[in-house]
């Protein structure tokens, strides 16, 4: 009988391994088992132990380097090293991607459990990592699939086409498992398409339903692009690809995306109108993907600022009321507050200074100022204040934490237009102001800065109820900081650009992974 | 798709397809290029993006398109396949813009006025303080094509950063800065070796020649940054 109890405890352990989507709605203590560590977008981790009395003396627990099977067949190694992967932790294990590939890590050792590679065609720009769903892993590839893996062993489950390759489409985010719908958008750097998302059934791969982020000539949404037949070819470009992993509420079962900025990129005449839903926060019910609400963060956008830094969640009081918030550190650098709920807008601010009028509606978006549309012979306008690095908000210091890129300016030229119908990008934005990035701790009721480091602003930010907040910043460099003065309490350096850390609690001890290039560093207090 | 950087001379074959498009009156619903007129944009037709070595293309003639009426020639044979090598040069072409687009961008930004580019260099501008154009600036616009002199006229990329560290022992050590962040600064010294101080060690001044670029960014008008380059554009 002894025997028989043993088996059925060990069978229970096993199945603790596997992640209950019903169980990602209260947070997860010790873990990190979704892209943002739970569904808020917070970054934020309930974990004490590394705080900021003993955060001085951390150590090095593990490093894992990452040896894809096969060199790249498609771009350069190096754009596959430098990839923006966010690991997540479930159970026993670490789960890191590469464009084409996969890592089970042993999350105590950093010893490798399994690897899957599947060479794709298609961008190797970027992949951002996986998402869990029971006993499975999901991944996006650079030829636009979905692949569901088996977590104990690496082996491939299903995988589905959800876009077309040959029009550009790939998926790089996260996917993020809500309910029983794996949720994927499409990725559109090289793409003339319209941007899209996806929900798919778990077990099958089977699509539930697919939202575009443009809308069909005729629908809700299209009035805002032009009428005609002009209008309905530039809408099949379109554009506005939702990239980055959503946030999700699940008691208001809504999903919130980020949309990308609208093609063609450069050339505003060729839209006129604002151009729904690109580089916009979209609430989409999860069960069907309809649009329950939308806030445009920059109408008619000229300029690629897009709205693919996280939408974070949050309930919090807002001039003295509670509310349930939706926070975003926009690319186009304002801070925009808005009630979750319906989509009022509650505050938008500006976070960098920038060189023009910073005009707004009574909404709070930027009014398009045609003057400062992209021209053949260039305008100089700020090239984003942020991008898609993932920021952080703190419960306990109520500061919202983001990598940011001030004074960062592109001349953006339009191509003359030889052509009737410009395409694609139709122009180029060439950086000619650079400074180094830093972190910047804001006030969310204001939009004001509380305090800046220059020990920051690589990758995405970390916070914990340690009182820290994690970060990376130039030269491979990883720091925690007091996160509420931004004061550096430890910093080591990694030798590779460094991206967003993750933490998670295993065996008593408390574990900081910083990825770097295409390696892991596990950071701990010394074993006593 | 091709990669990015594999976008290169146009082939015989296409060159070939490019004419027998229109001779044969593709381009009469397509467009000249392919982009659609009164018939689809084949840019952007699932079918031509799909088609290896003419394979899907073929399928569609061959299938009946164009429609008979009214009478229509269909390209058969190698015509048909220099056609599709055409359609797919054009959408690389499409894909990959922005390198098309640059020998579009170099004959048409320069748009301003030489001659109040040349006031603004010596007055408001304060250009004058560092530069001449008979002095570092001569001959400029031969060195630099005119999309990148614009962008060096803004950003002074290159420019050396000089940094003079004070050590605790009061001793000071001047070099070029190497690198300078929240935690270290390293400088190289005449001899070429380089040394590195933890921040907190020492004192660090930095000799920065673009600062005064820099400083320009928030102050640029577009106006003045095009008559900059006109009158840049005449150091010859």
């Amino acid at each position: 009988m002894k025997k028989v109890s043993a088996v059925f405890a060990l069978a229970g352990c096993l199945c603790a391994q596997g992640l209950d989507p019903e169980s990602l709605a209260k947070p997860r203590v010790g873990e990190w088992p979704t892209y943002y560590g739970d569904y808020s977008g917070r970054r934020f981790s309930q974990l004490s132990q590394i705080n900021r009395s003993n955060v001085g003396s951390l150590t090095l627990a593990w490093t894992f380097t990452a040896n894809p099977a096969a060199p790249p067949t498609f771009e350069g190694l190096e754009r596959v090293a430098a990839a923006g992967s966010v690991p997540i932790r479930v159970g026993n294990a670490v789960y890191f991607t590469l464009p084409d590939n996969v890592w089970a890590v042993d999350a105590q050792s950093g010893r490798q459990l399994w690897h899957y590679y599947r060479p794709a065609p298609g961008s190797h720009s970027v992949n951002f990592g996986a998402g869990m769903y029971k006993s499975r892993i999901f991944f996006g590839t650079p030829d636009a699939h979905v692949v569901a893996l088996d977590a104990r062993t690496g082996k491939k489950l299903w995988e589905v086409a959800v876009g077309d390759v040959k029009f550009g489409e790939a998926i790089t985010m996260a996917p993020l498992i809500a309910g029983n719908h794996v949720i994927v958008g499409s990725s559109g750097e090289g793409a003339d398409t319209p941007g899209f998302a996806v929900a798919l059934d778990p077990e099958t791969g089977k699509t539930q339903w697919k939202w575009s982020a443009v809308p069909k000539p005729g629908k809700t949404g299209s009035e805002t692009w032009m009428s005609g037949k002009s209008g309905e070819e530039v809408m099949v470009h379109g554009g506005g690809h939702p990239s980055m992993t959503p946030t999700y509420d699940p008691d208001l079962n809504l999903l919130y995306l980020g949309t990308g900025s609208p093609r063609p990129t450069f050339a505003g005449e060729a839209r006129v109108g604002d151009n729904l839903y690109t580089s916009s926060i979209v609430a989409l019910n999860a069960e069907n993907g309809a649009v329950v609400w939308y806030y445009q963060t920059t109408p008619h956008d000229t300029h690629a600022w897009d709205a693919l830094a996280t939408p974070v969640l949050a309930d919090l009081e807002f001039k003295g009321k509670p509310r349930r918030l939706l926070l975003q550190a926009n690319r186009n650098g304002r801070l925009f507050v808005l009630d979750r709920a319906t989509g009022e807008s509650l505050l938008s601010a500006p976070y960098v200074t920038t060189n023009w009028p910073n005009e707004v509606n009574g909404t709070g978006q930027p009014i398009p100022q045609k003057d400062r549309e992209p021209r053949p012979d260039g305008v100089l306008a700020p090239t984003g204040a942020t991008d898609s690095r993932p920021a952080s908000f703190s419960p306990n210091t109520n500061l919202f934490y983001a990598n940011t890129d001030p004074n960062r300016y592109s001349i953006f030229y339009r191509w003359s237009g030889s052509s009737a119908m410009p395409r694609g990008r139709a122009g180029v934005e060439r950086v000619v102001s650079r400074p180094d990035s830093v972190l910047v701790a804001l006030d969310y009721q204001t939009g004001r800065t509380r305090w800046t480091s220059d020990a920051g602003g690589v990758g995405g930010v970390l916070s914990t109820a340690g009182g820290l907040v994690i970060t990376s910043g130039a030269n491979g460099s990883v720091a925690a900081l007091d996160a509420d003065t931004g004061k550096v309490l430890w910093h080591s350096r990694m030798g590779a650009m460094a991206n967003s850390a993750i933490t998670y609690e295993l065996g008593g001890r408390q574990y900081i992974i910083t990825p770097a290039g295409a390696s892991l560093f596990a950071w701990a207090l010394p074993e006593r | 798709m091709a990669p990015q950087n594999s976008f290169g001379p146009e082939s015989e074959a296409s060159k070939r397809g490019r004419a027998a498009f229109q001779t044969i009156g593709c381009s009469s619903c397509h467009g000249s290029g392919g982009e659609g007129v009164s018939a689809p944009d084949l840019l952007q037709s699932a079918v031509v993006r799909h088609d290896i070595c003419g394979d899907t293309i073929n399928n569609m003639i061959t299938g009946g398109h164009p429609p008979p009426n009214p009478p229509a020639v269909r390209p058969a044979g190698s015509a048909l396949y220099d056609i599709a090598d055409y359609l797919h040069r054009r959408i690389d072409e499409i894909d990959y813009l922005p390198q098309y687009g640059r020998a579009e961008l170099e004959h048409l930004i320069v748009t301003g006025n030489a001659g109040a580019g040349k006031e603004y260099f010596s007055g408001s501008g304060g250009c004058s303080g560092c530069h001449s154009p008979g002095g570092d600036l001569k001959g400029i616009a031969t060195r630099y094509d005119a999309a990148l002199l614009e962008a060096r006229m803004i950003s002074a990329p290159g420019s050396k950063s000089s940094a003079t560290v004070t050590l605790p022992s009061g001793q000071k050590l001047h070099g070029q800065l190497l690198s300078i962040d929240t935690f270290d600064v390293s400088i190289q010294d005449e001899a070429g070796w380089s040394h590195t101080w933890p921040r907190g060690d020492v004192t660090v001044t930095v000799q920065d020649p673009a600062a005064a670029h820099r400083a320009m960014i928030l102050k640029f008008k577009d106006v003045d940054v095009r008559n900059l380059l006109a009158y840049l554009e005449t150091l010859k």
